[in-house]
C-alpha cells in the first residue's frame, strides 16, 4: 500500500495503516526531536507525542509532503519543550574544571586522550557538533537540522517551519557560520577529511 | 576567524554549496571566488561545516512509536467514568441536605425530651398524653350524665392549675360538653406534635386536664394521680412514638450521609 493510501485509510480511523506510517517515519521524527532537544528521553517523549498528535489531527493534513507535515508537528513540540525548559532550567550545558570554574571553550568536547581516528573520531565530532548545535537559537538549529542532518531541500524545510524560502536560505547561512565559529577551536582535532574538505563542486 | 563578508554574500555562498542558485547566480559566484580570497576562504569553511554535519549518521529510534487504541483515543480507558461523574452533582447536595436536616431534628427532639424529663420527672406527662383523649371524652359524658351543677371549670387554661372549688353554679350539661369538645381535639392533636411544644401544653393545666381532675373528684374519687395510672398501659404510648420518630430520623441521617459520602468518593476516582 502506498503512502497516500495509508494516509487515507488512517484518516478514516484505520490505526494499523497509521502505524505503518509510524514505522516508516519514526527514525526521521526521533532524529529531529533528538537534534532539537539534545536529550534522548525527552526526544522519545516528543516523538511519541508527535505521532499521537498527528493521528488526531490527520484531518488538517492537506496533502503535499507527509514527512514535512510530520516534522512540523514534532518541531513545534520541541519548541514547546525547549521553552518549558527555559522557564525551569535544570543543569547547565557547560562543564566545570577541577576548580568548579566554567569551561567556556568548546575544546572540552574533545577528549585529549583519544586518538582522532575511526569511530572515535566520528564520535568526537558528533559530541562537538551536538554541543555547537545546542548553542544555536531554536530557529537556526531547526533549519540546519532539517537541511544538513535530515537532508531536506529548501522547499521542504520551508514547509516545515512555515516560512518563505528566503528565510530558510538566510537562517541556514547564518547557522552554518556560527557553527563554523563554534567548531573553530576543535577543528584541528577533527578527522582530516573535515579539516581539509572542500566540496563546493557538489 | 573573522571574514569581512556581507550577509548577502554569505547566503549566496551557502546556497552555492547546496546547489540552490540559478545558473546565472552560480556563474557570478564562481567568478568572484576566483578573484576574492576572503570569499574562497569562507566557502571552504562553510563547506567543511556542512560536510561535518552531513557526516553524522542518522540515529535509530530507540523503540517503536506505534500507537495503541488508547493512545489514539479510539478506546476509552475504563478508569474514567465521566458519565458517572457528571450525574453525581444532582443527587449529592440533596442527600447531604437530607442527612443534615434529619440529624438536626433528631438532636432537637432528643434535647426536648431530656428537658421535659428534667422539668417534669416521673411518668405523669407521658401518661397524660395517651390518657387525655379518653379522659377528655369521659369528662363531658360524666358531666352530661349527671347534669348536675358543676363547679366552675377554668377552661382558659391559665393560672396555677389548681382546681378552684367554686360555689356550685348551675350550668347546662350541653354547654360544658361544648366547651370540653375543642379541648379534646386539641389534646389529641398534641400527641403527634413535637414534644417540645406538646410537653409545655400538656404540663400547663388545661381545661381538659381540669375537667379530668374535677370530674373524678365530683364523683368522689379521692386521688387525681390514680386517674392517670391506668392510662399508661392502656392507650398509645408517647414514648413509642418518640422512639419511632427518633429512630427514623437517625436512620435517615445515617443512610443519606453514607450515600453522599460514597458519591463523593466515587467522583474522585
Amino acid at each position: 500500500m502506498d503512502e497516500q493510501a495509508l494516509i487515507l485509510a488512517a484518516r478514516q480511523g484505520d490505526l494499523e495503516a497509521f502505524n505503518s506510517l509510524v514505522l516508516a517515519y519514526q527514525d526521521l521524527v526521533y532524529n529531529q526531536a533528538y537534534r532539537m532537544i539534545g536529550e534522548p528521553d525527552a526526544a522519545e517523549d516528543a516523538a511519541q507525542d508527535a505521532f499521537i498528535s498527528a493521528f488526531r489531527n490527520l484531518g488538517s493534513y492537506r496533502g503535499g509532503s507527509f514527512r514535512a507535515w510530520l516534522l512540523r508537528i514534532v518541531t513545534n513540540l520541541c519548541y514547546d519543550e525547549l521553552r518549558r525548559r527555559k522557564r525551569r532550567p535544570t543543569l547547565p550545558l557547560e562543564p566545570t574544571d577541577h576548580d568548579d570554574e566554567e569551561i567556556e571553550s568548546p575544546r572540552w568536547m574533545a577528549d585529549p586522550g583519544e586518538t582522532p581516528e575511526g569511530f572515535a573520531e566520528r564520535s568526537e565530532l558528533s559530541r562537538a557538533l551536538n554541543g555547537c548545535l545546542g548553542g544555536l537559537s531554536e530557529e537556526f538549529r531547526t533549519v540546519v537540522v532539517l537541511v544538513d542532518l535530515q537532508g531536506m531541500d529548501y522547499t521542504e524545510a520551508a514547509q516545515v517551519i512555515g516560512a518563505p524560502l528566503g528565510t530558510v536560505k538566510s537562517r541556514l547561512a547564518r547557522a552554518r557560520l556560527r557553527l563554523r565559529e563554534c567548531l573553530q577551536e576543535v577543528w584541528e582535532l577533527l578527522p582530516v577529511a573535515f579539516r581539509l574538505g572542500d566540496e563546493s563542486d557538489e | 576567524m573573522n571574514t569581512p563578508i556581507s550577509h548577502r554574500d554569505l547566503e549566496s555562498l551557502s546556497a552555492y554549496l547546496d546547489n540552490q542558485l540559478s545558473a546565472g547566480e552560480r556563474a557570478r559566484v564562481e567568478e568572484r571566488l576566483q578573484h576574492e580570497p576572503a570569499l574562497r576562504q569562507t566557502v571552504e569553511d562553510l563547506g567543511r561545516t556542512r560536510l561535518a554535519l552531513r557526516a553524522q549518521l542518522p540515529l535509530r529510534a530507540p523503540r517503536n512509536f506505534t500507537l495503541t487504541p488508547e493512545m489514539a483515543g479510539l478506546r476509552r480507558t475504563p478508569a474514567t467514568p465521566m458519565a458517572t461523574r457528571r450525574s453525581l452533582p444532582g443527587a449529592y447536595p440533596a442527600l447531604r441536605l437530607t442527612s443534615a436536616l434529619a440529624a438536626f431534628f433528631l438532636v432537637v427532639i432528643f434535647a426536648g425530651q431530656l428537658i421535659l424529663q428534667s422539668v417534669s420527672p416521673g411518668p405523669a406527662w407521658v401518661a397524660l398524653m395517651p390518657a387525655q383523649p379518653e379522659a377528655a371524652q369521659e369528662a363531658p359524658q360524666a358531666v352530661a350524665r349527671d347534669a348536675q351543677p358543676a363547679p366552675v371549670v377554668a377552661m382558659s387554661g391559665g393560672g396555677s392549675g389548681a382546681v378552684e372549688p367554686a360555689a356550685p353554679v348551675p350550668a347546662p350539661a350541653q354547654a360544658i360538653a361544648k366547651m370540653a369538645e375543642p379541648m379534646t381535639v386539641t389534646e389529641g392533636a398534641m400527641l403527634v406534635t413535637p414534644l417540645g411544644t406538646m410537653g409545655l401544653e400538656t404540663l400547663t393545666p388545661t381545661g381538659a386536664l381540669q375537667i379530668n381532675q374535677v370530674v373524678p373528684s365530683q364523683a368522689g374519687e379521692p386521688d387525681v394521680a390514680q386517674t392517670y395510672q391506668p392510662a399508661v398501659g392502656r392507650g398509645f404510648s408517647g414514648w413509642t412514638l418518640l422512639w419511632v420518630i427518633q429512630l427514623t430520623l437517625l436512620a435517615l441521617a445515617v443512610i443519606a450521609g453514607a450515600a453522599a459520602l460514597w458519591m463523593r468518593r466515587s467522583a474522585r476516582l
